[in-house]
């Protein structure tokens, strides 16, 4: 899971920008796919992260448990998030039943274009028809390094142990979505698994 | 499709997303470039109150022409007070200071600027482009203080 967040974020408090440097590169995969997973534009995802490595900038020397500092992170940007959405709401009228405005992103669609691959891309197609929750948590499981699930857990504010029961259920939805997807003529893929 | 285990496709997921959508450079580059924004002389106002996070989804009434969020920072000797206002895309602030005195100073990912305060301890700052802002004050006993970052 990489270097110890504590030693890291000790030495960042001492002044070591190396150790900073550590730190970004561990958790900001996470923290952007967990603005991502609220399907949030890439200027307000990078609203978010900033502002969340700002506040641990401010709060360096005051972090209560420096062991759950990546719980911390995935805690505060998900608060930002939020406060993002909250402040656009009004362009948004639509809400689903999380409260957040069920922002219509044709981004992945768009994306899925770049992909090699059609299952990748249908895939990755079938990411932004999920329901909200299912989308969010997968979308936090994909980033780049994996994340621990105490990580997860801080992210969508849910049970640890709900974690796995629920990714269960959302990658099969997901593969159901994607076997769905009209584009996908690969025979065998789209066959073997049609039932 | 089905024959793929869970944590096979969590991996293929993963390969996706790093491919079409990782963080931007920029945002590493930024996250680097937090840590020279430090100031360890001066004592941190937090954010104690956020109305768009505190005050529950229906703070703003439709119907009205902007919307107004309330920001609250507090440190050990000085409070501030912004209202935050969204005209055509950019925010205006109006703030309300005490224990504080002297000029104010905005620090934006931009550059800074600074506004007096009046003698009741108002402030007001037009056209803020959206984007992370924090405030730079003196307290009254001359103690550098400088409020949280918050994304307007």
């Amino acid at each position: 899971m990489g270097e110890d967040p504590s030693a890291l974020l000790a030495a960042a408090a001492a002044g070591d920008s190396s150790a900073w440097n550590i730190l970004v590169d561990q958790y900001t995969g996470l923290l952007w796919s967990i603005a991502r997973g609220y399907r949030m534009s890439t200027a307000d995802s990078a609203d978010a992260v900033q502002t969340t490595w700002l506040r641990l900038v401010e709060h360096l020397d005051r972090i209560e448990d420096p062991s759950r500092l990546p719980g911390w992170l995935a805690t505060t940007v998900r608060r930002e998030c939020l406060r993002l959405l909250r402040r656009g709401k009004r362009e948004q009228p639509a809400f689903d039943d999380d409260g957040l405005p069920d922002v219509v992103d044709d981004a992945p669609a768009l994306d899925a274009a770049l992909l090699d691959s059609e299952r990748d891309a249908a895939l990755w197609r079938a990411m932004s028809q999920m329901p909200e929750r299912c989308r969010r948590l997968l979308r936090v499981l994909m980033a780049s390094p994996p994340p621990a699930y105490a990580e997860v857990a801080a992210a969508l504010e849910m049970p640890i142990g709900s974690i796995g029961p629920t990714r269960q259920r959302c990658l099969e939805r997901l593969r159901d979505i994607a076997e769905a997807d009209g584009t996908l003529v690969d025979p065998a893929a789209g066959e073997g698994g049609g039932r | 499709m089905n024959d793929d285990s869970d944590d096979t496709l969590i991996r293929r997921l993963r390969g996706i997303s790093d491919q079409v959508d990782p963080p931007p450079a920029t945002v590493l580059e930024a996250a680097r470039a937090a840590f020279l924004m430090r100031r360890i002389d001066a004592e941190l106002a937090e954010l104690v109150l956020d109305s768009a996070v505190d005050a529950g989804p229906v703070a703003v009434r439709a119907g009205e022409m902007d919307a107004v969020r309330m920001l609250s920072f507090e440190s050990g000797t000085v409070s501030v007070e912004v209202q935050v206002t969204d005209v055509d895309g950019a925010r205006s602030l109006l703030g309300l200071v005490s224990g504080a005195s002297g000029p104010v100073e905005m620090e934006t990912m931009a550059g800074r600027s600074f506004v007096q305060l009046d003698s009741l301890g108002r402030f007001s700052i037009a056209a803020v482009p959206p984007g992370t802002v924090r405030l730079h004050l003196t307290a009254d006993d001359g103690t550098p203080v400088t409020t949280s970052w918050v994304s307007l």
